[in-house]
């Protein structure tokens, strides 16, 4: 994932939330999107930090704050189903409380991905988890963040996407689930 | 803004081949995005075995897809339409047209932002919804620079391969209020990103292409790398998306074998930033994306190529451009030459079932048959031997003519008379050698000024004694070996 120019953090269940205070507060992040009415979402609320971080629940429809959306957010946090390890992708199925735009329109895009959940290949990751039985309305599949070289081959971030993918590696319980 | 893509495809070919060989600043900028492609798709594939078992897979993925494409048709409509996606067939490009503005019609938009999607420019949609009075802004940078500078991509992954940085940044100079010049890549993509972002929030409809249309789930898969795709996808309330009806597969994972192919064959990435998997519109407790999804399934002229046993190859094509990368031909003409839709190897064996053979003869000309493209492609379409089809199906006279549209067009009698008597001398030994004989007695006449060929080369002047001649003479360099040794 590194190699596709993503951040990993190694985290665990119970410290991820400060490391994402810490990271967003170096980053200069004052406004964090988030699905609402995660387990999440909670847990960024409660986290004892300092700083003024203010988490927003992505709560509704895009139709009624588009330019808020557009504007206003700096970051965004979704939780990855799975990894792919040849590849260093994030898979990520949105649905009701992971919304598209989620890890898409803000400009750093965070993602919790379960250390467990990570698969070797793409077509591993389809069998194992059945996607032909049934995907949601949108599914993507993350490498790395938004990216162009379609001026003169220099690979440029930041196209139209996120700027910066930072992933959050949680090892050990189920908390990232 | 942008103009209707102009396909003469034959008529002055050779003069736009001579205009581009003779620009020095467009064959370094060509020469130089096809060497580091060409490096970077050969880093992607390390390992000779693992390429040739994933060319085999891939080809055999696409052939099946075709064995059974009228099943899947089929299956994909009924999936889509199970999932809430609208499935609209279009034979023609106009019938293309006519359902785009249908559909913006019914829901008054005034803006459609579009992801990168050759069919689009393949049936000129940008002219027509203009020509409507609707606002059409390319979102893809490469797309987007082409837009704004009035011109058509020049390579199906990076249209704007053409352009210097300078010119690029010239021309947001230029074309945009208030920014400056600057050759700051990063600075002229934020420019972009700026202009574009506003744009997305706006616009009606996102209109995309599409990489594979899965039948057994009913799902569209595209590939980006910049998140315009997305963007194009799930911000407007109405996404549209258009391709070919050759791009179906059967299954999902036949995607991920496919995917494993794509980008390390186009742009030598090991996979692209975005995999976008859409089976459907938004649902009634989602919060974002469209409120309607459709499909246009376009034919023009590619059932014409399924027919045919051979020609039927051409359709297994994914559009990853490695055969444009590393066409000796394409390298040095670059993409506009062509004057079609799709440039390079590809374009010469599937631009005259979209067209006609009369009018794209000439691109199966321009090739050495050296065959580096057939040697790339990731599924395996022999693209030289198509072109010796074409090349055959242009000059077939009335009687050896096929069914292709534009057959014969470019027959003539001198020409059929001459490669009569050049069979006829190979088939009979007595007469070759009787010629053969006679061209090198009378080789004296031979004139000085041949043509074309003279054009850069020493003039053809048959040897004093044929091959047959040296054979029979006694081996004297044998005979001196064999006493030194």
């Amino acid at each position: 994932m590194e190699a596709a120019h993503a951040e990993v953090h190694d985290t665990d269940a119970d410290s991820w939330p400060t490391l994402i205070h810490r990271i967003a507060a170096a980053k200069g992040v004052r406004s964090l999107l988030v699905g609402a009415g995660t387990r999440e979402s909670a847990r960024l609320v409660d986290a004892p930090a300092d700083d003024s971080l203010l988490v927003v629940p992505y709560a509704h429809t895009v139709d009624t704050w588009r330019d808020g959306l557009f504007c206003d957010i700096d970051a965004g946090l979704s939780r990855a189903r799975s990894a792919i390890a040849a590849t260093g992708s994030l898979v990520l199925w949105t649905g009701p409380d992971e919304p598209r735009l989620l890890s898409l329109v803000p400009p750093i895009h965070f993602v919790l991905l379960d250390a467990r959940c990570i698969h070797a290949d793409l077509h591993e990751a389809m069998m194992a988890e059945r996607w032909s039985d049934g995907l949601p309305t949108n599914v993507v599949v993350v490498s790395g963040p938004s990216k162009t070289a379609d001026i003169q081959q220099t690979l440029a971030y930041g196209a139209h996407g996120p700027r910066e993918l930072v992933v959050l590696l949680v090892h050990g319980t189920e908390a990232a689930t | 803004m942008s103009h209707p893509i102009q396909l003469h495809p034959s008529a002055d070919f050779i003069a736009r081949t001579r205009a581009a060989t003779a620009d020095k600043d467009l064959r370094k900028g060509f020469r130089g995005a096809m060497d580091f492609l060409q490096a970077k798709r050969a880093a992607q594939f390390p390992d000779p075995v693992e390429l040739e078992t994933l060319r085999d897979l891939g080809a055999a993925i696409r052939r099946h897809s075709l064995a059974c494409l009228p099943d899947l048709l089929e299956q994909l409509e009924g999936r889509l339409t199970a999932n809430g996606i609208q499935v609209h067939w279009a034979e023609t490009p106009d019938e293309a047209n006519a359902i785009v503005l249908d559909i913006v019609r019914r829901r008054q938009a005034k803006s459609v932002i579009k992801g990168k999607s050759m069919v689009s420019e393949e049936v000129a949609m940008n002219h027509v919804l203009e020509a409507a009075g609707l606002e059409v802004l390319e979102s893809d940078m490469g797309e987007y620079i082409v837009q704004l500078a009035g011109e058509a991509p020049s390579h199906i992954i990076m249209p704007a391969i053409h352009k210097s940085k300078q010119q690029i940044a010239a021309l947001f100079a230029a074309k945009l209020p208030g920014v400056a010049y600057t050759e700051d890549v990063d600075e002229l993509i934020r420019i972009g990103r700026d202009v574009l972002r506003r744009k997305f929030a706006a616009a009606d409809i996102g209109l995309s292409g599409v990489n594979f249309a899965v039948a057994e789930t009913g799902t569209l898969f595209l590939v980006e790398n910049e998140g315009n795709g997305r963007m194009c996808t799930t911000v407007p309330k109405v996404h549209v998306a258009i391709t070919g009806i050759e791009k179906v597969v059967a299954k999902l994972e036949h995607v991920a074998v496919l995917n494993t192919l794509l980008p390390r064959s186009a742009t030598g990435q090991a996979v692209e930033t975005y995999q976008n998997f859409i089976s459907g519109p938004r649902k009634p407790d989602e919060l974002d994306g469209p409120e309607e999804v459709h499909l246009i399934l376009l034919d023009n002229g590619r059932t014409q190529a399924y027919a045919d046993r051979e020609f039927r190859a051409t359709l297994q094509c994914i559009r990853c451009g490695a055969c444009m990368n590393h066409c000796p031909v394409y390298a040095r003409i670059g993409g506009h030459a062509y004057g079609t839709t799709y440039p390079g190897p590809i374009g010469a064996i599937i631009s005259p079932h979209l067209l006609g053979i009369g009018a794209t003869h000439a691109l199966a000309t321009a090739s050495t048959l050296c065959g580096a493209c057939a040697e790339v492609c990731p599924v395996r379409i022999p693209i030289p031997q198509l072109l010796i089809r074409l090349r055959n199906e242009a000059q077939a006279d009335s009687a050896h003519a096929s069914a292709l549209r534009g057959a014969g067009e470019s027959h003539s009698v001198l020409g059929s008379l001459i490669f009569r008597a050049w069979a006829l001398l190979y088939a009979h030994p007595a007469f070759y050698r009787m010629a053969t004989w006679l061209m090198s007695r009378l080789r004296v006449l031979a004139p000085a000024r041949q043509g074309a060929w003279t054009q850069m080369r020493t003039p053809l002047i048959p040897a004093r004694r044929r091959l047959r001649d040296l054979l029979r003479e006694p081996r004297r360099d044998a005979a001196r070996d064999s006493t030194v040794a």
